[in-house]
Formats: C-alpha cells, structure tokens, sequence
C-alpha cells in the first residue's frame, strides 16, 4: 500500500539503523512482498559519506535498510536483520549517481531465516544499480 | 613482498578509509591487506545503537579499496574508479570494534575497456578476523586509466 508521509516517518524510525547510518528518506510503498523508497541526500555529518563520491557501499546499505523495511514484522522484539549475500550486483552508470535516488525491492525467496530480494536502484529516471541481496534475520 | 602505501595510491581518505596497509606478493600474487576496526569509527554510532557491528557493506568497500590500491600501484598514479559489479559475497561473521581483518585478494583478469582510458579488473577476495573467514567477494573494478 502506498504510504503517508506520517507512517513513513514512524517507519524509519523504526529502523535497528541510526544516524550516520540510516539511508532512508522517505518509505513511498510497502506490502508483504514489495518496497519503494527515496533517498534524498548524502554527505556528513548526517550521513557516512565517501569523500570520494564513489557511493556503492552507500547503495547497497540503502537496499538492505529498504528491503528489510519488508521483514519488520517477522522479526522478533529487538532484533535485527544481517546482510547475508549479495549476488548479481551491477553498476548500470558510470558517473556519479544522480539524486535524488528510488528503489524498488522484491521478496523474491525465503528459507527458514534468510530472506531473498532483488532490487533496483534509480537515480533520477536513470537505472543506476540491480542486483540481489540475502537477509538474514533473528526470529 | 612488495608494499602498497595507501596513501600514494588511494583517493579515499579517513574517515572512508579502511586499508592500513596493502602489500603484493608477486610469487604467488596475491594482494595482502589489513584494517583494525578501532571503534572510533562513525558509524558504529548508528550501526547498531548500543551494540556496534562492522557493516557487511564496509567489508566489502575494504576489500575493494585493498584492490583498488594494488590497481593503482600499477599505473603508479590515484586513479578514479568504482564498483562497477559484485559477481557474489557472502558475510558469514560479524566483525566487532576492535577486530583486526585481514584480507587477501587475488586478481583474476583484466579486460580492457573499448578506450585505452579505462580497463575492468575481476578479483577474488577473502577476508579473516583471528583466522577465522568473515567475507568473501567476487568483485569487479572499474579504473580510468
């Protein structure tokens, strides 16, 4: 379901993820299955930014905190999820990414604890980044 | 064993620095390199409140930039790159402030781009905490040249 900006706030903050940690602005849709999010800025001190502006690790934690957003529920008080894998990862630009960014997340596997999603990662109308990402969590 | 000085041969720079040293072995070549997790690094703060944890992600940023030092050395200069994809990894064990990890990389191939400006490397990468493995990636770089 598409999600208010009031929901989303109280969804981010309920994140295991904290400043300068958290790479989540704005949570724009959730069901059991399926995320979309926006990221609007990087840089400290808000933000643990590569001076460099390489930004990949940046993209890869911003699909694990979106993907888990999907796993909130199952998981028992107080714990957290893990990235476990990744797999298929590509960079589809080769410039500095565009802001802001958008990303779309699919459950797309499940066994016992490890949770499968595939993702992709817009910068502007631009394909940024795909891949696939394992989350383990404690239940 | 030939050493990499990280600060000739990286851009990134404290705090997004997580190489102290690099060397390469030419006998059996494979690039060697370190990181002691001190705990002052920021973003402990937020991963996770009250019980920091290293991110899988920076693991897998250390083990490429212990790559990117030795694609650098080559060229003799700091080159501006990237991730350009990550075939696989797997993070098996959580690593703790104060955890030294070691890496060993070894560089697979080396294709040119369709420029003599750029080329793609593909390494092999492990990474260990008191000899015990905690990542592994198959990664790809891409290097202006």
């Amino acid at each position: 379901m598409h999600v208010s900006e009031a929901e989303s706030a109280r969804l981010i903050e309920g994140l295991s993820q904290a400043v300068p940690f958290r790479f989540v602005d704005r949570v724009c849709y959730l069901d059991a299955a399926r995320v979309v999010t926006e990221l609007y800025e990087r840089g400290m001190p808000l933000r643990f930014a590569d001076v460099d502006g390489e930004d990949t690790y940046m993209v890869l934690e911003y699909a694990a905190q979106s993907s888990g957003l999907i796993l909130r529920n199952r998981k028992k008080a107080g714990s957290r999820g893990l990235i476990a894998s990744f797999r298929g990862v590509q960079r589809k630009s080769h410039g500095p990414l565009r802001w802001p960014l958008r990303l779309e997340s699919r459950l797309v596997g499940e066994r016992w604890t490890l949770f499968e999603f595939d993702f992709e990662v817009y910068g502007g109308a631009e394909l940024a980044l795909v891949g696939s990402i394992g989350i383990v969590i404690g239940i | 064993m030939q050493r990499i000085d990280p600060d000739l041969f990286l851009r990134q720079m404290a705090p997004f620095r997580f190489v102290d040293e690099a060397a390469f072995d030419g006998d059996d070549g494979i690039i060697r390199a370190s990181y002691r997790y001190t705990g002052d690094e920021a973003f402990f703060t937020g991963h996770f409140p009250g019980e920091p944890i290293v991110p899988g992600v920076i693991l897998i940023e250390s083990m490429a930039q212990s790559c990117r030092a030795w694609l650098n050395w080559q060229i003799g200069r700091k080159a501006e790159g990237f991730i350009a994809s990550i075939e696989r990894a797997k993070l098996t064990r959580p690593v703790r402030p104060g955890d030294r990890v070691d890496m060993e990389a070894r560089p697979l191939s080396v294709l040119e781009a369709d420029t003599t400006s750029s080329r793609f490397c593909r390494f092999s990468c492990v990474s260990r905490c008191g000899g015990e493995e905690v990542a592994k990636v198959s990664v790809t770089l891409y290097q202006s040249i």
